[in-house]
């Protein structure tokens, strides 16, 4: 045979040619990851904007050691590279985000090194853990700094904080809390800009609404019956927009991998996660307090998945037993309701309509042996389907004349059929 | 309660665009060999009934329906028999076949025409549909002459005339009910005949304006059929979900259409069901739709069974510019549901529905990354199933679990694998697996009622 070039063999044994089926929706993992990245922007830009250099820093180096980590645990662990599918970049930025902006350059380090190392390599990659990355990095940060410095994390800049503040009696005002002009972690101070990333994600179908709505709706609930203040509307919006639950319930609970897959799933896991803040936050946990619940509700997640998988479409389905009886002119009556509704239309089909009066055969046969006119013409300008453009290394190796020769003797034939061809003309 | 609508579905690209306007031409095959595959239907194959040597004419029985669940076969072209052997189908499987020499004089049998002014008895009707080898034309194959035969006509009180189309790059029955919209409703008169307490309805997809005002005026009058637009979803045709789109009913795999009182036929069948009773024709043309973005002319012809797929294209105008075969995806179906023809010296058969050639450049090869447990899979599925679950059974080889988890519902669609942004080849591994499991009459049980093909 010839030597067919590398490309056409490579071309010809691609999966995409070979499984059905053979379109494919264009959004890949990678597409998500980067438009997770995008509605992340705007958090972090008002972060940098608020607090300076330094959380540009933090996140800088929480996505640089993400993106380190990443490359080398995929070579070690399974010898490709995986960072192009951006997921060790979210993991990086997100950390980086819900982090204090003074906080010493050594904790991102270890919280992201902890949040790709063991939050996600320990597990096998991508889509086999069951902990946030993130959340797990943090997590590690909290308790180290609880460990090593003996302090409760970010106590320097908590005494200011919302959650803090109101605890203690103040008053704050709304409006600088929509704002972000409060402090707290870098990216989830400010509701303005994390509704504009979570209207993003929602417009790009990257995150449905299901999870972030049933947690704030179940904390809401919680809140409202068992928080401290009643049914005030103020302290209830305090108590949501403080503390990042903004933050988590659109970006982290979200996150594709750690949340159920059904809707039925993703219900429970809010209503998990929302309870367990409340009762955290009632307990006096407070910056933490969405934090554990996230990590608490992923732990479960894998159960919830398990336990509300999707009833298969039918699967109740019944035998009729019912007879007809009569016939269904007796049934027809109630079209004439659908019939005034489509009289008013008919108006803009009239030429479409009148052709239908040329149509009106029932029986016109589809098998009459006559050979029409058209089908000759089509017989005749017939194209030959080649099964590949002849090789140009192989024929310049072939004498010349053999291929005029293979050329006349296919241009013989082909003059031959045509001729059989029109002269069979049928009688008729 | 969803009307008109089922939940999940996806939208591919239709590609209905290239064909949507050319009326349908009559190709005639070239002298040569045709061939004809004893099985085009789901069931035993049929058996022989000519020798080889004998000369046959149009329409003339060539093979006789083996059994209840089988169908008759007709000779599409006159001429000798040249051999009766194995011969490479569409799906790459060697089948027993009947070769006929074309002679291109394409003689008619001489029948007795029996046809009278009075209608034909249910019986009678029966009959007929059973002579003419009709089968079920949506590329399901089941001989319409079974699907009739087993449903009692007091408990039908419902008959679908498929007229949706969900397959991307197909435009043959939207075709067919444009230029000959007649056929169609006399074929629906044929079915409501012989379930006489069923109400008809037609459904046509909410794009397809053209076909939906052409038969709600030609029907205005008519009290027992209904024209019905449904959602443009990608497997509303699927008989599960159109069922349910139109009646609300809802099936499972594990029972057939008749035991809910609805009876579901494409377009094409009820066609053919007419020309069988009105002309009494057997099945031996089909109509192709030729498209794609590597087709040179896409179009909608009808062909004879038999012919081959090369000569098919070839006629239409073959392939774009200089595309070779090589640099072209040739796709017997859609794009969803279809299968690639490894050679284009294969029958036409009774079951082909289009020819899509796709250009190979444009297909855009994207590599299959890990599962991030998105659940996109889940939402698109038509039968509420788990195909990532699914998937990971298939790959464990852990069968009981396969069918523990639903997975003999799937339908087949594909719509998991072209919504999974992993790229997964969800769609192929689960129907691979259901067809193993299917052979396993201890694992499937009450799944093994519906006769599938493959």
């Amino acid at each position: 045979m010839s030597p067919q070039n590398p490309e056409s063999i490579r071309r010809k044994d691609l999966a995409c040619y070979l499984q059905r089926p053979f379109v494919r929706d264009s959004l890949t993992t990678a597409d998500c990851m980067f438009l997770v990245i995008v509605a992340l922007f705007p958090s972090a830009g008002y972060g940098i904007y608020m607090y300076g250099r330094l959380a540009a820093y933090v996140i800088g180096i929480s996505v640089g050691t993400a993106i380190v980590c990443e490359l080398v645990m995929s070579l070690v662990l399974f010898r490709k590279v995986t960072v192009l599918d951006y997921s060790c970049v979210v993991t990086g930025f997100m950390l980086g985000l819900i982090l204090p902006p003074n906080v010493p350059f050594l904790y991102p380090v270890i919280g992201s090194a902890a949040a790709i190392l063991l939050g996600k390599m320990a597990f096998g990659g991508l889509g086999r853990n069951f902990v946030n990355p993130a959340a797990a990095g943090k997590i590690t940060v909290v308790i180290l700094y609880r460990l090593v410095l003996g302090a409760r994390f970010g106590d320097e800049y908590l005494t200011y904080s919302p959650l803090t503040l109101v605890e203690r009696g103040g008053i704050l005002d709304l409006r600088e809390l929509l704002l972000g002009n409060v402090p707290g972690c870098i990216g989830t101070g400010s509701v303005v800009t994390i509704a504009i990333g979570a209207v993003f994600l929602v417009l790009t179908n990257v995150i449905d609404l299901t999870v972030p709505l049933s947690v704030l709706g179940s904390f809401s609930v919680f809140y409202f019956l068992l928080g401290s203040h009643g049914l005030n509307a103020y302290y209830l919006v305090l108590q949501l927009c403080a503390g990042g639950l903004l933050f988590e319930a659109f970006f982290m609970a979200t996150d594709y991998t750690t949340s159920p897959m059904s809707r039925r799933g993703k219900i429970w896991y809010g209503i998990i996660i929302g309870v367990l803040t409340g009762i955290l936050r009632k307990l006096g946990v407070m910056e933490t307090s969405a934090l554990l619940a996230l990590l608490a509700a992923n732990l479960l997640s894998r159960l919830i998945d398990r336990r509300t998988m999707p009833a298969a479409f039918g699967a109740r389905a019944r035998i009729r037993r019912t007879t007809v009886h009569g016939t269904a002119t007796t049934r027809a009556r109630k079209r004439e309701r659908e019939e005034k509704r489509n009289t008013e239309q008919d108006a803009r089909f009239e030429a479409f309509e009148k052709q239908a009066a040329t149509q009106g055969r029932i029986g016109g046969s589809e098998t009459a042996g006559t050979v029409s006119e058209k089908a000759l013409e089509l017989q005749k300008s017939r194209r030959p389907v080649v099964r590949r453009t002849p090789d140009p290394e192989l024929l310049s190796g072939l004498p010349a004349f053999e291929e005029l020769e293979e050329q006349k003797a296919f241009e013989e034939a082909k003059k031959r059929r045509m001729e059989q061809l029109s002269g069979k003309k049928p009688q008729e | 309660m969803a009307r008109l609508n089922f939940k999940g579905g996806v939208h591919p690209y239709e590609g209905r665009d290239l064909s949507r306007r050319k009326a349908i031409e009559t190709l005639v095959p070239e002298q040569g060999e045709m061939v004809f595959p004893l099985l085009q239907h789901k069931g035993n194959p049929a058996v022989p009934v000519v020798e080889i040597g004998d000369y046959v004419r149009t329409g003339q029985l060539i093979a006789q329906a083996d059994g209840e669940c089988s169908a008759n076969l007709h000779s599409s072209v006159s001429g000798q028999v040249l051999a009766i052997g194995k011969r490479e189908t569409a799906d790459g499987s060697l089948q027993e076949s009947i070769v006929i020499g074309n002679d291109g004089m394409y003689e008619e049998v001489t029948r007795r025409d029996d046809r009278s002014l009075a209608d034909p008895s249910r019986r009678k009707l029966l009959q007929i549909i059973r002579d003419a080898g009709i089968v079920g034309m949506g590329g399901a194959g089941l001989p319409t002459y079974y699907k009739y035969a087993d449903a009692n006509p007091r408990k039908i009180d419902t008959v679908i005339a498929n007229g949706v189309e969900c397959e991307p790059y197909s435009t043959s029955d939207y075709r067919r009910i444009l230029e000959e919209p007649w056929k169609l409703i006399n074929g629906i008169y044929v079915a409501l005949k012989l379930f006489p307490g069923a109400r008809g309805y037609i459904a046509v997809t909410e794009n397809n304006n053209e076909a939906y005002r052409m038969l709600r005026g030609l029907l205005r009058d008519d009290p027992r059929i209904y024209v019905k637009k449904v959602r443009a979803k990608y497997p509303i045709g699927s008989e599960r979900q159109l069922i349910y789109a139109l009646t609300g009913r809802q099936l499972n795999a594990k029972m057939l259409p008749y035991e809910i009182g609805c009876m579901v036929n494409n377009i094409d069948t009820l066609i053919s069901i007419n020309q069988a009773v009105v002309c009494r024709e057997p099945l031996i043309t089909r109509i192709l739709t030729v498209s794609g973005d590597g087709a040179a002319h896409p179009g909608n012809f009808r062909v004879r069974i038999g012919m081959t797929y090369r000569d098919v294209l070839e006629q239409s105008g073959g392939l774009r510019g200089k595309l070779t075969e090589e640099d072209v995806l040739i796709l017997d179906g859609g794009p969803m549901t279809g299968s690639p023809l490894k050679s284009l010296d294969v029958p036409v058969t009774k079951l082909s529905s289009s020819i899509v050639c796709l250009r190979k450049r444009r297909i855009v090869f994207q590599p299959e990354t890990p599962c991030t447990r998105c659940g996109r899979c889940l939402s698109v599925c038509p039968e509420n199933l788990a195909p990532m679950q699914l998937y990971k059974d298939a790959m464990a080889g852990n069968k009981p679990a396969f069918v523990e988890h639903m997975g003999l519902e799937c339908c087949g669609c594909g719509c998991c694998s072209y919504a999974c942004p992993s790229k997964i080849s969800l769609s192929d591994t689960i129907s691979r697996t259901k067809v193993s499991i299917r052979g396993n009459v201890q694992l499937s049980g009450d799944y093994g009622r519906r006769i599938v093909r493959s």
